[in-house]
């Protein structure tokens, strides 16, 4: 499993460059793409993010500079990730960059997707799917390595917004995704924080078997909200 | 139309669709096995398509999409796990219709993103793979070729007695909507197209939502179809009082 779908996801308005440059650039510090990781070529990442060819140049242009890529000529040339060092990963981690108003507002948002969903879900969910759900979250506890445990999670939050048998709250929660990915691997390398969530998930599937909707939205949003605290506390922790 | 018609009209568009899907779901497959017979498949767990076997099977898919009536998209997906000298592979050949043109999904190029997506988690995939039957997947959604409401139709690929990937046939909810709604208004009782977990595809009452499950005391609902073993029926009930 990789997360280069949410990645490249499509891009908003606005300053679509710097977005492009950011996406990329907080992709590559929190190590979602690898080192040696060859990026898509520029017509191709123009239309995955949804962006022109020129902007898309524009921003490699930036992160070549930044030293975060480096373009090889040739039969297999491309872009490439460069190895960076560790000083360099934790100074410039996008947990750092973000501002405490930014992270509390995603996680906000993430939440009132997050708990809508779980809602939905509670009375629309048979008992295979839960088993299903059941088989996600002991995959997820048994991971040992941040990055899997991060990748399990949001593989566990993508099903819940498919159990609410709605395309736009998974397509909505895709796109946070692209967003929320990059915060939270460094998070899971505590090993106590990671029990905590799988317990919290544990607390949804029950609430989940007993068809209660109301206590499933309010153990999903507890999901995000006890996300949203660790990156915060971490932030904290940082400074 | 009287209401007695309205229900038979109903009954034959639910045979004829569900028929259709699965027909064309069974003879792709025979055709996308006849393609890869000639592929050396004790070399390889699972498959990667040669450009000869891939052109092959482009142009049976595009034919089966063209004149399927219900179908919006459809395609062969196959998984090959990794060996010691190469990654694992996800082939995802996948067209769709769009304003009565055919369009390719260029969805293979990413092996990364069909990585993280994993189609081996969806019924449609897993079933055919773990019994070598053919199934009808969903309502559910689709969010890695089309992004919609759908329900697939899936048939396993067989070669030399082996599985080597799935057909799937899909039918996007919203157009069902439009085929079953105007037989569905003509009905006076609460009248719900069903799959067989009891998810509602689709109903003539407000209250009756897509996507959600139909719960009644007792949960045996009176049938009105013919034919038992299809997956979608249409359920009749009381009025509420």
């Amino acid at each position: 499993m990789s997360a280069s779908t949410i990645i490249f996801a499509p891009i908003g308005q606005a300053t679509r460059s710097e977005q492009v440059i950011e996406r990329l650039e907080n992709a590559i510090i929190s190590g979602l793409l690898k080192s040696n990781e060859q990026l898509p070529n520029e017509m191709d990442l123009a239309r995955l993010m949804g962006v022109s060819p020129i902007t898309v140049r524009e921003a490699l242009n930036t992160l070549r500079v930044k030293g975060l890529i480096d373009t090889r000529r040739g039969r297999n040339g491309g872009s490439f990730i460069c190895e960076l060092p560790a000083d360099l990963l934790l100074s410039q981690h996008p947990l750092r960059q973000a501002s405490n108003e930014y992270l509390a507002d995603l996680g906000e948002f993430h939440s009132a997707i997050l708990g809508h969903s779980a809602y939905l879900a509670a009375q629309r969910t048979t008992r295979a799917e839960l088993n299903k759900m059941q088989e996600l979250i002991d995959q997820f506890m048994q991971q040992s390595e941040p990055d899997l445990r991060a990748q399990l999670d949001l593989r566990c939050l993508l099903t819940l917004t498919t159990f609410a048998q709605s395309s736009r709250l998974a397509t909505q929660e895709l796109t946070i995704q692209a967003e929320w990915a990059p915060l939270i691997a460094v998070l899971y390398q505590d090993h106590a924080f990671h029990q905590s969530i799988v317990t919290q998930y544990q607390k949804l599937l029950s609430a989940f078997h007993d068809g209660n909707e109301d206590d499933a939205m309010l153990q999903a949003k507890r999901i995000i909200s006890m996300l949203t605290d660790q990156m915060l506390r971490y932030k904290l922790a940082l400074e | 139309m009287t209401q007695s018609q309205s229900i038979a009209q109903l009954q034959t568009l639910l045979q004829q669709v569900q028929f259709e899907t699965a027909l064309t779901a069974e003879k792709l497959a025979e055709k996308t096995s006849m393609i890869m017979t000639q592929h050396n498949l004790a070399a390889e767990n699972g498959i990667k398509l040669s450009l000869d076997e891939r052109q092959a099977l482009q142009f049976e898919i595009k034919s089966a999409l063209n004149q399927s009536t219900y179908s919006q998209g459809m395609g062969f997906a196959s998984y090959r796990p990794k060996t010691q000298e190469e990654q694992d592979y996800w082939t995802l050949e996948w067209w769709y219709k769009k304003a009565n043109q055919l369009q390719q999904a260029q969805l293979e190029n990413y092996q990364n993103a069909q990585r993280f997506l994993d189609f081996r988690s969806f019924e449609w995939f897993q079933q055919p793979a773990l019994n070598q039957k053919p199934c009808l997947h969903g309502p559910y959604v689709d969010y890695i070729c089309n992004g919609a409401y759908t329900i697939t139709s899936a048939h396993p690929v067989i070669v030399h007695g082996q599985f080597i990937g799935v057909i799937a046939i899909d039918l996007v909810v919203s157009a069902l909507e439009k085929l079953f709604m105007p037989a569905l208004k003509g009905i006076q009782q609460r009248a719900v197209i069903i799959n067989d977990s009891s998810r509602v595809i689709t109903s003539n009452d407000v209250s009756i939502r897509t996507g959600t499950l139909l719960k009644m005391a007792g949960e045996k609902f009176p049938q009105h179809q013919a034919d038992q073993s299809l997956a979608l029926q249409l359920v009749i009930l009381p009025n509420a009082s």
